[in-house]
């Protein structure tokens, strides 16, 4: 009794107030601090702490995004709710002071930065403008940074990242791909063939440039090119057992190099595939039915979420460079940006059969952006290797 | 007392009134509703307001009252006043305004005053005394997250 009185006095005299704030007020005011005070106020309270790895708290915060531009020279985030919002991000790469990568892959909490001639890349988190550099030696200078992923079975705090890298300059080899590993700081090769199908003598073409993360584990679209009917489906990389094995069939394929094919993270455990036929311009979305299970592709059901098939909406390839649309469904709607034969960037958000809005993203602020992508913020902390962790303390 | 009344009365829980144009008080959602529904006549109670807090809630919407319609020239003038306007509030009367604006429902001044309040708390002992809310980690628990985020606490 006595202590508990005590605690009451004690409180009664450190706050401003007897009374509390209600929970959605709090959240208020939460969703106004900046990214990375958040992060020093998890100590507050367990409550907050949890709050602060709600995908919902951080997806309605007033300074959360959506999709990355990148142009020659600036990177900007585009938010879309209430309308839509562009600014420019600042990436800060110690000695790579204002340089933009050549090459910005969205991966998970992360966006993987490959710079032009530096001898490495990076692996940053946009919101917090956190940078972690990842240095590669000296006998693979021509080794691109593809993923970022982790063992799916280790809990959240014995998450330990590693990173894998495409070899350029030995493409015929099938030690192309190496991984690194942060805790140990150590390059190891990969074996690239896919195991568990050998369909001819060529290994799988990958579709897009850059996979998909799921719960560590890395996803691409692949297929075979020398067969009739190519056939496509998921190939999944496991840092864990660090090799590619073929995971799941996808509810279609292409027709036509122009057909965009998109794979994305679906609710956060499941994937979602946007198919744009270049003849019809019809688009159709599929999402997996349940929470997919990275360790096994077999129980794998796509259903269809979408199909829009109106004049308004354009082909969604980009001319010239393929390059495929980036999109995210929100709810019942689906938001995606492209740019069109004039590389103007543009926003559509369709519902089923229709066109919702579509907005041109300002050309003056942001002009002819070269690369987007999907993005959502986290308040992850990039991962650092040893040697780093080392540097700080000192 | 007919409808077309330019003026009512607002209440507080203190006892204090106070007349405003309605078009002032109309900014806020609940006295709008209460206004339609109860037909109270010219005089609203509100029952979870000061009359302290009150008076600056009508200061703020008197401002933007007026304002409001004269264009965007205004604007950038609403805006400094907006600052100065939470600029020396102390953490109590910025606590009461928040309820105030939630209660009102005038989102607006709700988004100024939790703004306000992202802006001026910066520690975390500021966050703990506005709040009120106890810490229920223990200091080995605590440890480990600040060491995990050891990179947020270097400026």
């Amino acid at each position: 009794m006595d202590t508990g009185f005590n605690q009451k006095k004690k409180s009664k005299e450190t706050a401003a107030h007897e009374e509390k704030l209600p929970r959605e007020l709090i959240e208020e005011i939460l969703s106004r601090v900046p990214p990375k005070s958040l992060v020093r106020f998890r100590t507050v309270s367990k409550p907050w702490n949890a709050l602060f790895d709600d995908k919902t708290f951080i997806n309605n915060h007033q300074s959360t995004f959506r999709f990355i531009l990148k142009t020659k020279s600036k990177i900007y985030s585009v938010s879309i709710d209430p309308k839509i919002m562009v600014r420019e991000l600042t990436l800060n790469i110690p000695g790579l002071e204002y340089q933009i990568p050549k090459d910005l892959v969205e991966c998970g909490e992360f966006l993987l930065c490959s710079m032009d001639k530096a001898k490495g890349a990076a692996v940053w988190n946009p919101w917090l403008n956190q940078t972690s550099w990842i240095k590669t030696d000296a006998s693979h200078p021509r080794i691109q940074l593809d993923g970022i992923g982790y063992d799916s079975n280790k809990r959240v705090e014995e998450r330990f990242y590693k990173t894998l890298w495409y070899n350029q300059d030995e493409v015929d080899d099938p030690n192309v791909w190496r991984v690194y590993d942060f805790a140990s700081d150590a390059w190891k090769n990969i074996h690239s063939r896919s195991q568990g199908r050998d369909q001819g003598k060529k290994g799988p073409m990958s579709h897009s440039p850059s996979g998909v993360s799921l719960n560590g584990t890395l996803f691409r679209i692949v297929f075979y090119e020398n067969v009739d009917d190519p056939l496509y489906y998921l190939m999944k990389f496991d840092f864990l057992r660090e090799g590619f094995f073929r995971f799941c069939d996808l509810p279609c394929g292409r027709n036509h190099l122009r057909d965009a094919l998109v794979l994305r993270v679906f609710k956060g455990d499941g994937f979602s595939l946007l198919k744009q036929c270049y003849e019809t311009k019809k688009i159709e979305v599929w999402v997996t039915k349940d929470k997919v299970n990275v360790t096994n592709g077999d129980d794998v059901v796509w259903m269809k979420f979408m199909t829009v098939s109106v004049p308004e909406v354009p082909g969604l390839v980009q001319n010239k460079t393929y390059t495929d649309p980036s999109y995210f469904i929100d709810d019942k709607r689906l938001v995606v940006c492209f740019c069109d034969e004039n590389r103007k960037a543009w926003i559509y958000v369709l519902g089923e059969n229709k066109l919702i809005s579509k907005v041109q993203i300002d050309s003056a602020l942001c002009h002819r952006p070269l690369q987007h992508c999907t993005y959502f913020p986290s308040l992850v902390p990039v991962p650092r290797g040893q040697r780093e962790d080392a540097e700080l303390q000192v | 007392m007919s409808k077309s009344e330019k003026k009512i009365v607002l209440k507080s829980l203190d006892n204090e009134a106070f007349e405003v144009e309605k078009a002032v008080a109309l900014q806020s959602q609940t006295i709008w509703v209460m206004c339609e529904d109860k037909c109270v006549g010219n005089e609203i109670p509100l029952e979870n307001v000061t009359g302290q807090i009150l008076a600056k809630v009508i200061d703020y919407c008197k401002k933007h009252a007026v304002v409001d319609g004269d264009g965007d020239e205004s604007s950038e003038e609403l805006k400094n006043w907006d600052t100065e306007f939470t600029k020396n509030m102390d953490q109590s009367t910025l606590f009461n305004m928040i309820l105030a604006a939630n209660y009102l429902n005038i989102k607006s001044l709700l988004n100024l005053t939790c703004q306000a309040v992202a802006d001026k708390t910066k520690t975390i002992d500021e966050f703990h005394t506005f709040l009120n809310i106890e810490n229920n980690f223990t200091p080995e628990e605590e440890a480990q997250i600040c060491q995990e985020n050891l990179w947020a606490f270097d400026d």
